[in-house]
C-alpha cells in the first residue's frame, strides 16, 4: 500500500465522504432524536393505514416496540442501503476505471509502483472510506442513544446489525471494484455496478410483497440483513457476515490480480 | 539498453503493430517516426510495460519490461501523448505528487525546469492551456533525472520558443548521456537531436534511418517565386518542379553552392522555405521501395 496514493484518494473524494457521511448523520440522528415511546406507537398505528404492498416494499413493517428495533427499522432497510451503496459506487469507480478511462493511471503507472500496490492501496481505502460512512454514523447513533435515553439500547445486537449491514454494503463494494478494474471506459463500468445495486436492492425490497417473490431473497445479500433475526440475537448475524466478508475478500483479490495482468491502453 | 524484439500487438480494430525490431543503444538517441494511428503510442506503452504483447518482448537493461516495470521505472521519465492529469490538483500539487511516489527529495532539477519553461504551478491544471500541461508534463518526465526518458511527441502543443527551449534540453540530456526514445510527426526535430530513427507505418517499421553522420538525409524544399515565370529555371542542374505561373518549387540537399549560383541568374522575388510533411517522406521511402522490386 502506497501511503501518497491514499492521501491523494482522501484528497480526491474527501466531499463525497463528507456529503455522505452528512446524509446519513442527518437520518441518523433525526431519527434517534425523534424517538419517543408513546409516538412509536402513533407511527405504527398509521403504518398501519398504508397498503400491505407498499409498506413491505419500503421495509416500513412497524417501527418495534422499543429504541433498538425502531432505529433498525427506521435506518436499516432503506437509507443505510441505498446511500452507502450510491457513495460505493462513486468511490469505486473513480479509484481504479475513471484513471484508465482519462489516461491518468499512466502517471500512476511511471511510479516505481507494482499494479498490485497501486490496485491494493486503491481497494484498501474504498473499503476503510466505506466503513468511515457507515461506522461514523453507527457510533454516532449509539452516542445519543446513550445521552438521550440511558439503557434502552440494545448496544450489543445494534452493533451486529451493524456489521451485518456493513459487510453486505462491502460485498457491493468489492463487486463495483472489480467492474472498475475490468473496464477501460469508466462509463461501462459505472453502469455495471449501479445494474447489479439496483437489482440487489430492489429484490431485496419486492422480495416481500407477494409469496410468489420469495424466491428474490437468494438474489440479493440485502436479504441477509434480517433485522429482527439480528436482534434477536444468536450466531446468525456472526455467520452471515462471516461469509459477505470472505465472498468480497475473494472477490477483491481477483479484481487486484486481472488489474495486475490486464493489458492497459493508457 | 532497450531491445524491442518481435513486438506484435493487434487490436481489435486490425491496427496495432506487427513484429517490430530495434534496439536502442545506451546513450543514444532514437526518434520515432510515423503518421497519427501508425503504432508509436502501442509501442510506446509496450516499452514502459503498459500493455500485453500478443507476441515478443520488451527488454530495458535485460529487464523484461512488463514484468519489471515498477523497477525500471525508477530510471524512466515518460511524457505521455495524450496529457491526462489528475483532476482538481494545481500544478504544484500534481508535481508534488508523483514527486512523493517516487520518494524524490532532490528538487533542484524541477526548480529549474520550472524556470526555464517559465510555468506558473500555482494554478490549477484544469485552467491551464494545452501548452502549460506540455510544459508540466515535461517536468514531470524529467525532474527525477532518469537515466531513459521516452517521450510521445514531446513538442506537441508548445510554441516555437518553447520548442526550441525543449530541443535544447533535449540536447543537454543527450550530452549527459541519457538513453531517448523520441516520438514524433516532425521530421526537422528528429534531425536535429536524433542520432537514428525508425520510421513506422500501419505497425511495420519501414527503415531505421541514421542521422549521426554529417550527410545530410534530408532535402530541404524552397517555393521560388520569379519577376516573370522563366522555365529556362528547369533546365538547370537542380531538382525544380514548376508549380504555378512564376513559382518554382527547388529541393536541395548538400548542393546549397549550386542552388545560392542558380538563384543569383534569375529575378527571383520571393524564396519561402517548406516544411516537409511525414508524408512526404514516406512517399519518398514507398517509391524507392517500388523502385528496388
Amino acid at each position: 500500500m502506497s501511503k501518497y496514493l491514499f492521501l491523494f484518494n482522501l484528497k480526491s473524494n474527501k466531499i463525497l465522504i463528507i456529503s455522505f457521511t452528512l446524509i446519513l448523520t442527518m437520518y441518523s440522528s433525526i431519527a434517534t432524536g425523534m424517538y419517543n415511546p408513546t409516538s412509536v406507537e402513533a407511527i405504527n398505528s398509521m403504518l398501519d393505514l398504508l397498503p400491505e404492498g407498499f409498506a413491505k416494499a419500503m421495509n416500513f413493517m412497524g417501527f418495534g416496540e422499543d429504541l433498538t428495533t425502531y432505529i433498525s427499522h427506521y435506518l436499516y432497510g432503506f437509507i443505510f442501503f441505498i446511500f452507502p451503496m450510491i457513495f460505493i459506487i462513486l468511490v469505486g469507480n473513480k479509484v481504479l476505471s475513471k484513471h484508465v478511462d482519462s489516461g491518468s493511471m499512466a502517471y500512476l503507472l511511471t511510479t516505481p509502483h507494482s499494479r498490485i500496490k497501486i490496485a491494493t492501496t486503491q481497494a484498501i481505502f474504498l473499503i476503510l472510506s466505506t466503513c468511515f460512512v457507515v461506522l461514523f454514523n453507527t457510533i454516532l447513533i449509539i452516542l445519543m442513544s446513550v445521552a438521550l435515553f440511558p439503557g434502552d439500547l440494545d448496544i450489543l445486537n445494534f452493533i451486529m446489525l451493524n456489521v451485518t449491514t456493513l459487510s453486505v454494503l462491502l460485498f457491493v463494494s468489492s463487486i463495483t471494484y472489480l467492474f472498475s478494474s475490468l473496464f477501460d471506459e469508466s462509463s461501462k463500468a459505472l453502469s455495471f455496478s449501479s445494474l447489479f445495486a439496483v437489482v440487489f436492492f430492489m429484490a431485496n425490497a419486492i422480495k416481500n410483497i407477494d409469496e410468489r417473490l420469495e424466491f428474490l431473497k437468494y438474489i440479493t445479500p440485502f436479504s441477509l440483513v434480517d433485522i429482527d433475526r439480528i436482534l434477536d440475537g444468536g450466531a446468525f448475524s456472526y455467520i452471515a457476515s462471516s461469509i459477505m466478508l470472505f465472498v468480497s475478500a475473494v472477490i477483491y483479490y481477483i479484481a487486484i490480480i486481472i488489474f495486475d495482468r490486464r493489458s492497459l491502453a493508457v | 539498453m532497450i531491445e524491442v524484439k518481435n513486438l506484435t500487438q493487434t487490436y481489435k480494430s486490425g491496427k496495432g503493430v506487427f513484429d517490430l525490431n530495434f534496439n536502442i543503444e545506451e546513450g543514444e538517441v532514437f526518434g520515432y517516426l510515423g503518421p497519427n494511428g501508425a503504432g508509436k503510442t502501442t509501442t510506446i506503452r509496450n516499452i514502459l510495460g503498459f500493455a500485453n504483447a500478443d507476441e515478443g518482448i520488451v527488454t530495458i537493461n535485460g529487464k523484461n519490461a512488463r514484468l519489471e516495470r515498477a523497477t525500471l521505472q525508477e530510471i524512466i521519465g515518460y511524457i505521455p501523448g495524450e496529457m491526462a492529469f489528475f483532476q482538481g490538483l494545481t500544478g504544484k500539487q500534481f508535481l508534488d505528487f508523483i514527486g512523493n511516489m517516487r520518494e524524490l527529495k532532490d528538487k533542484t532539477k524541477r526548480q529549474d525546469l520550472v524556470e526555464r519553461f517559465e510555468l506558473d504551478t500555482s494554478s490549477p491544471i484544469k485552467k491551464m492551456s494545452k501548452g502549460m500541461k506540455q510544459k508540466l508534463g515535461i517536468i514531470a518526465a524529467f525532474m527525477h533525472d532518469p537515466k531513459i526518458l521516452i517521450l510521445d511527441e514531446p513538442t506537441s502543443g508548445l510554441d516555437p520558443l518553447m520548442q526550441n527551449i525543449f530541443l535544447e534540453l533535449l540536447l543537454e540530456e543527450k550530452k549527459a548521456g541519457k538513453t531517448i526514445l523520441m516520438s514524433s510527426h516532425i521530421i526537422e526535430e528528429v534531425e536535429k537531436v536524433c542520432d537514428r530513427a525508425g520510421m513506422i507505418r500501419d505497425g511495420r517499421i519501414i527503415t531505421i534511418e541514421d542521422f549521426s553522420g554529417d550527410t545530410k538525409k534530408v532535402e530541404d524544399i524552397f517555393d521560388v517565386t520569379l519577376q516573370k515565370p522563366n522555365d529556362d529555371i528547369l533546365k538547370e542542374n537542380l531538382k525544380i518542379k514548376h508549380l504555378e505561373n512564376a513559382k518554382y518549387q527547388i529541393s536541395v540537399k548538400d548542393n546549397y553552392k549550386e542552388f545560392f549560383l542558380t538563384l543569383a541568374k534569375y529575378d527571383v522575388i520571393q524564396v519561402t522555405s517548406k516544411k516537409q510533411s511525414i508524408e512526404d517522406i514516406f512517399m519518398k521511402y514507398y517509391s524507392k521501395e517500388e523502385n528496388h522490386e
